[in-house]
């Protein structure tokens, strides 16, 4: 029998536990989108497997801890998969999915998330090792500053200039790509 | 690839990636400019008229009043809000002009939170094709006094309505309560497009009988970044405030004991939001809007901030706003707050 794991295995008060969820899933989103096309490469099906993870931790304040993640996720996946086959005119088969959770998701909306990214993580390309990590570990890991100090075995002091220092790269960065406010 | 497939690099790519959103969302919200939204109640409208900005004027009066249909909200407190009976509906039909049509589905006012449910109807000739509609919008009073301005593209609608009324600046602000706001689109086909605009206070909005929108320059950006324009046409609405709204009481909360580095200005919870304004002394983490300043009630259940905004010469004057409306609170209610890696949970008292 199929165990049907609901959101609240992954929520850790308001946040989502990305790394389990990443385990659990990952590969079978893999293969789902290989049974929906043939035609995306494994370039872009890590790019629908990077979407998909990327809405439901944009959403995980609406998720409700009683929902089961796999018709969810499935129901995402779709509609990523048919967004992106039809903008490329590739073909595609949603035939064995059409009775999973439908989600409306804002496909634009993610889209032009990931357009305003590109330029920050252009930005941290060009940093230090040091540096990314520091900006990981503060607004992923939500660490403070004396944790991340503590993590990467430099001063308190040390690691506030640093994270002063890479928010103002990164807005200019932001600010130089016609992104005012973040907007 | 399957078997070959890395989920450490995927895992990585994922939290660079919401690390990112992380930030852009802080920037957007330190900046001081965003969006919003709301909840509502009974109402009657007047639509002044579509004025046609190339100097014909296609002015109609339409008297009507509203019934009630369920509304469509995403934040929590406002959909509560909708079920208590504050937030109503309206019946108003599209006002058309260049092919646009425009209505308001919705309106809500509270002590701190302003929402209008906006709904475009394009045509299909537009090549609108779904994309993020852009307008410009102003929302005042009957003594002029703004709530907010969406300036879109290529208007000059603040600087006119500056020139055309008599508006004082406040710190050379004209709309000095707006802390942030957010809209949310509720549908966005290629022929019509539901937005509900959240606007929310830093302390308080004005008290209104009447509340004037004025939207204008409609348009949208196509696939390399050009704006195309839709209409130039200018839509004014008139909505009379009911009193259940400019009427609307708040309760207001004090802390049963204080906290070290935390000095409360004002903790108020509104028919649709609560809101904190406090100054906090020295912290060196960054205050992390969703952990940071949490309120809890009596049932163990947890708000996060849904708004945050920062001021004052060292920024450290921070005003969040909950998704907590009065029908949520619980005879006991507690703040949380965790800087730099100290928790204290403090009951709040009703004033």
């Amino acid at each position: 029998m199929e165990e049907i794991n609901l959101i609240s295995k992954y929520k850790q008060n308001t946040s989502i536990n990305m790394d389990e969820m990443v385990k659990d899933y990952s590969k079978y989103m893999y293969k789902v989108i290989k049974n929906m096309t043939s035609y995306l490469s494994n370039e872009d099906i890590e790019e629908v497997i990077l979407d998909v993870f990327l809405i439901i931790w944009n959403n995980r304040y609406k998720l409700k801890d009683e929902l089961p993640i796999k018709p969810y996720i499935i129901g995402i996946t779709k509609n990523i998969v048919r967004n992106k086959c039809k903008n490329a005119s590739i073909i595609y088969n949603l035939e064995d999915y059409q009775d999973v959770v439908e989600d409306s998701i804002d496909i634009q909306s993610l889209l032009e998330q990931k357009e305003k990214n590109k330029i920050i993580k252009k930005a941290l390309d060009s940093m230090k090792e040091i540096d990314r990590n520091i900006f990981i570990l503060f607004y992923y890991n939500s660490m403070n500053i004396s944790q991340i100090a503590n993590k990467l075995g430099i001063s308190k002091v040390n690691t506030k200039t640093k994270l002063y220092r890479i928010r103002k790269k990164l807005k200019k960065f932001l600010i130089q790509g016609g992104y005012n406010n973040g907007r | 690839m399957e078997d070959k497939y890395i989920e450490e690099e995927l895992l990585e790519d994922i939290k660079l990636n919401i690390a990112i959103s992380k930030f852009r969302k802080e920037y957007n919200v330190k900046s001081s400019k965003n969006k919003k939204t709301i909840g509502f109640e009974k109402v009657a409208i007047v639509i002044i008229g579509i004025v046609i900005v190339t100097g014909v004027t296609q002015a109609r009066n339409i008297v009507q009043t509203f019934t009630n249909r369920k509304p469509v909200y995403i934040v929590s407190s406002i959909s509560d809000a909708i079920t208590d009976g504050y937030v109503e509906n309206l019946n108003m039909g599209y006002m058309y002009s260049d092919g646009v049509g425009l209505k308001i589905n919705s309106f809500s006012m509270s002590n701190n939170d302003i929402s209008i449910t906006f709904d475009f109807k394009l045509n299909s000739k537009t090549q609108f094709n779904g994309k993020n509609l852009e307008y410009a919008y102003i929302i005042y009073n009957e003594n002029n006094e703004v709530y907010h301005v969406e300036k879109g593209t290529n208007t000059n609608l603040t600087k006119e309505f500056i020139k055309n009324n008599k508006v004082e600046l406040v710190n050379n602000d004209i709309e000095p309560h707006f802390i942030t706001g957010q809209n949310m689109y509720i549908t966005k086909t290629e022929e019509n497009v539901i937005v509900n605009s959240l606007m929310s206070a830093k302390d308080y909005f004005p008290k209104a009988k009447k509340l004037y929108i004025k939207v204008v320059g409609i348009g949208y950006k196509n696939e390399k970044g050009n704006y195309k324009s839709l209409s130039n046409s200018e839509w004014n609405i008139e909505l009379n405030v009911p009193e259940k709204f400019y009427l609307e009481k708040v309760i207001e909360y004090q802390l049963k004991e204080q906290l070290s580095k935390v000095n409360i200005e004002r903790i108020i919870v509104s028919n649709t939001s609560m809101t904190f304004m406090a100054t906090i002394e020295e912290f060196n983490s960054g205050i992390d809007s969703k952990n940071s300043i949490s309120v809890i009630d009596e049932n163990g259940k947890e708000y996060a901030t849904s708004a945050i905004n920062f001021d004052g010469i060292n920024k450290d004057r921070v005003m969040c706003k909950f998704p907590i409306n009065k029908n949520m609170i619980t005879n006991k209610m507690y703040l949380k707050v965790n800087i730099d890696g100290i928790e204290d949970i403090v009951e709040l008292l009703e004033k």
